[in-house]
């Protein structure tokens, strides 16, 4: 396919979002908004995998963002698109402070390191209730009046921010500086590049997008307790939604989390308390049978047989050629 | 481009998944529709499974006689204890089962993410609600004359304590306040305390823990230091069987420990043994031994608890948990408010339903104003106390089963 074909169909996939709610009722139109919030979280969780780090705490971000938007609404009436943009910029900031003690070294050190961050900041809201309103939590008047369809629109956008960021680094040389730290970071270091510099652009990044998400969120659930805003299922979705969908992809990402955002519905409605037990089955089955995530396995058909058996091997890296 | 296939694949899974809820097969016509939103998985699913017993018993009831010539089906939905769920779940039930009205549910949390999403709807859905516990859902949802609040509002377990406290003789004098450190802990004990205070206790602490902790002896070493005449404590299940075996090692022994409803398990009785469960004191809502008489208006459906448990225990092979009469009670309220105003018209059944005034296994079954709301039932909190293996209930004195063990007896010998 051409670039041009290429294009038109991104253009009709975006007209496909911004025209979906038209025909939506509430219940519609709330699905869609949080298949948008799990787009942006596991896009943004997406981007510094394309560094070879790995967050265990999105989730923290997460909060990041909600509470501090939460309280600039409750303590100064700041509405909620500027508590957004502070969020954002919150989430950014402490992931550049944790980034730059903890990307100077390689291996499994983030990973650790966010996971203990989410309860870290658990107690730390818990434990200042003169300012965090603590456990007793922050309840906030409706964004919209309540009203789905904008709420949709604004979800969409903080969407989008992600998915487009990653096509920017996948056309930019940044692309292949972040690729050369993940097959190789001593590599990179020899040919160098800054690697500390980068990692931590992408977790920030990546940090500002999921506190961007964690933003909206308490203007539309109208309340949040510190156990929702830093969940750790909420970090685990983040991750599993890439996974499923391809990781280091572009549409990965947003087909892992439209699928799984969509499927978990579905089960919950028709399956009522086994729902977990189903979900949990096809999601280990989803990852034991496509190593490459969907959009690998849509690949795999396209590809001719022998080609396809010489990418096998390289499946998860192939989108970073 | 094979990107945006995938993409573009989802699009459609999103499109078709959207016209999923075909909705039930029979007409809403020709039936009553009643949503349920319940954490029937995750953290709150045995308090849920419960509540779901109690309105499923209920159903089947009322539906023996029906209500208006037509059935009543109560469709649950699972929360998952997120509440971001509970509001899909809250809204699929108003926009494509078009239920009646909501009944049940637990958790704060979720009930202020539900009542939330109700704002933006006009007239709001009725809800004859189980799981709002909290003071903050009361200030911010109280003045809605369609919401009918039947779980207790938190200052009344600690208004029901205080009270019990003063009725003690000799009365005691110093309170150690424990809580677990979320927003069940911490909202009941900064109410304690000021409810403790105002009735001239001196309360010489208030610490918050974690719950689930594996290790409590820090907590129950400064008590102990402290020698409070009471040691009270807000947490769960899993807590008070640590504290009560804990407290035993370190031979912590005040005038009387106390918690909340938590304390008042099976599981609980059976972790920590007789003998060393007895002579604690707990809150509750409601006991299977409590003795209320029969509806007059309807015995049927609201017979004495002695005939209301035999029942449920025959039917469930297990005692009924608060909640399971609870949600029973609740629904059946929704029910007879609907069959009192004759027509499915909002603003009739809300009138109706504000006129209940009967009795019921669960106590008497009125609404009436609260601290902020306009409708609320069960106001009434009752105490037990631990005494051979059974719950005695303590307090108020005309629903006592028997009498007060006090002092805390010594550890040993028992």
């Amino acid at each position: 396919m051409s670039a041009a074909a290429a294009r038109a169909g991104w253009t009709l996939v975006a007209l496909a979002a911004l025209v979906a709610p038209v025909p939506l009722g509430n219940y519609g139109l709330h699905l869609l908004v949080l298949v948008c919030m799990y787009v942006a979280l596991s896009s943004s969780w997406n981007i510094l995998t394309l560094a070879g780090q790995l967050t265990l705490g999105h989730a923290g971000f997460f909060g990041v963002g909600a509470y501090t938007s939460a309280l600039l609404a409750l303590r100064l009436g700041v509405p909620f698109w500027a508590g957004m943009g502070a969020g954002a910029v919150a989430a950014a900031a402490l992931a550049g402070v944790i980034g730059l003690v903890c990307l100077r070294l390689r291996g499994v050190y983030l990973a650790i390191a966010t996971l203990s961050l989410v309860e870290a900041l658990k107690i730390v809201v818990l434990n200042v209730p003169d300012v965090t309103e603590g456990s007793i939590g922050i309840t906030l008047s409706p964004v919209f009046a309540g009203a789905r369809r904008p709420a949709y629109y604004v979800m969409l956008a903080v969407a989008a921010l992600p998915v487009l960021a990653t096509v920017w680094i996948k056309r930019s040389k940044l692309h292949v500086i972040l690729g050369a730290i993940r097959e190789d970071e001593g590599a990179a270091q020899m040919a160098g590049i800054n690697t500390t510099a980068y990692k931590v652009f992408a977790f920030a990044l990546s940090a500002a997008f999921a506190g961007l998400a964690g933003g909206f969120y308490p203007h539309y659930i109208t309340y949040i307790v510190p156990d929702t805003a830093f969940s750790i299922g909420l970090s685990i979705e983040a991750q599993i939604m890439p996974i499923l969908g391809g990781l280091y992809t572009v549409a990965g990402p947003v087909v892992g989390a439209v699928v799984l955002t969509l499927a978990g519905e579905y089960l919950r409605t028709r399956f009522g308390a086994a729902n977990l037990l189903v979900y949990g089955v096809v999601m280990v089955l989803a990852i034991l049978c496509l190593p490459g995530g969907l959009v690998g396995l849509a690949r795999r058909w396209r590809a001719p047989f022998r080609v396809r058996r010489a990418e096998q091997p390289q499946e998860g890296v192939a989108d970073v050629r | 481009m094979r990107e945006l296939r995938a993409v573009m694949g989802a699009a459609l899974l999103a499109l078709a998944a959207m016209s999923w809820g075909a909705g039930p097969a029979v007409a809403a016509e020709d039936e009553i529709r009643i949503g349920a939103v319940w954490g029937l998985t995750g953290p709150t699913a045995g308090v849920s499974q419960e509540g779901r017993r109690g309105m499923e018993m209920a159903q089947e009831l009322i539906n023996r006689k029906g209500v208006l010539g037509k059935k009543i089906r109560v469709i649950f939905e699972d929360d998952k204890a997120d509440p971001a769920v509970g509001v899909s779940a809250t809204e699929k039930l108003i926009t494509q089962d078009k239920v009646v009205a909501f009944v049940g549910g637990v958790g704060s949390t979720i009930c202020n993410a539900m009542l939330g999403a109700f704002e933006k709807y006009n007239p709001r859905p009725i809800g004859v609600l189980t799981g709002c516990g909290a003071t903050t859902i009361e200030q911010r949802f109280g003045k809605e004359r369609g919401y009918f609040f039947v779980h207790p509002w938190e200052y009344y377990y600690q208004s029901t304590m205080r009270d019990f406290l003063l009725s003690l003789t000799p009365r005691p004098q110093t309170v150690f306040i424990a809580h677990e450190d979320r927003l069940y802990g911490t909202s009941h004990a900064k109410m304690a305390d000021e409810y403790f205070k105002e009735a001239g206790f001196k309360v010489v602490a208030r610490e918050g823990f974690k719950s689930g902790a594996p290790d409590l002896t820090p907590l129950l070493t400064r008590a102990k230091g402290m020698n409070p005449d009471v040691f009270y404590w807000i947490a769960y299940g899993a807590d008070a069987i640590l504290i009560t075996k804990q407290g035993k090692e370190l031979g912590f022994n005040p005038r009387l420990y106390a918690s909340t409803v938590q304390l008042g398990t099976q599981e609980y009785r059976d972790a920590v043994g007789l003998d060393n469960a007895e002579a604690f004191v707990g809150i509750t809502v409601w006991e299977p031994n409590a003795d209320f008489a029969a509806s007059r208006e309807w015995p049927d459906l609201l017979p004495s608890t002695r005939d209301w448990v035999r029942e449920y225990t025959a039917r469930y092979k297990r005692e009924p948990h608060y909640y399971s009469i609870m949600s029973y009670v609740a629904l059946v309220a929704a029910a007879k408010g609907i069959e009192a105003a004759g027509s499915l018209d909002r603003e009739k059944v809300v009138a109706a339903i504000e006129k209940i005034n009967t009795m019921s296994p669960m106590g008497p079954l009125k609404f009436s104003p609260s601290k902020f709301a306009v409708n609320h039932a069960f106001k009434q909190m009752m105490i037990f106390q631990w005494q051979k293996g059974q719950k005695a209930l303590l307090f108020p004195r005309d629903t006592a089963t028997g009498a007060v063990r006090y002092p805390f007896p010594p550890w040993t010998p028992r």
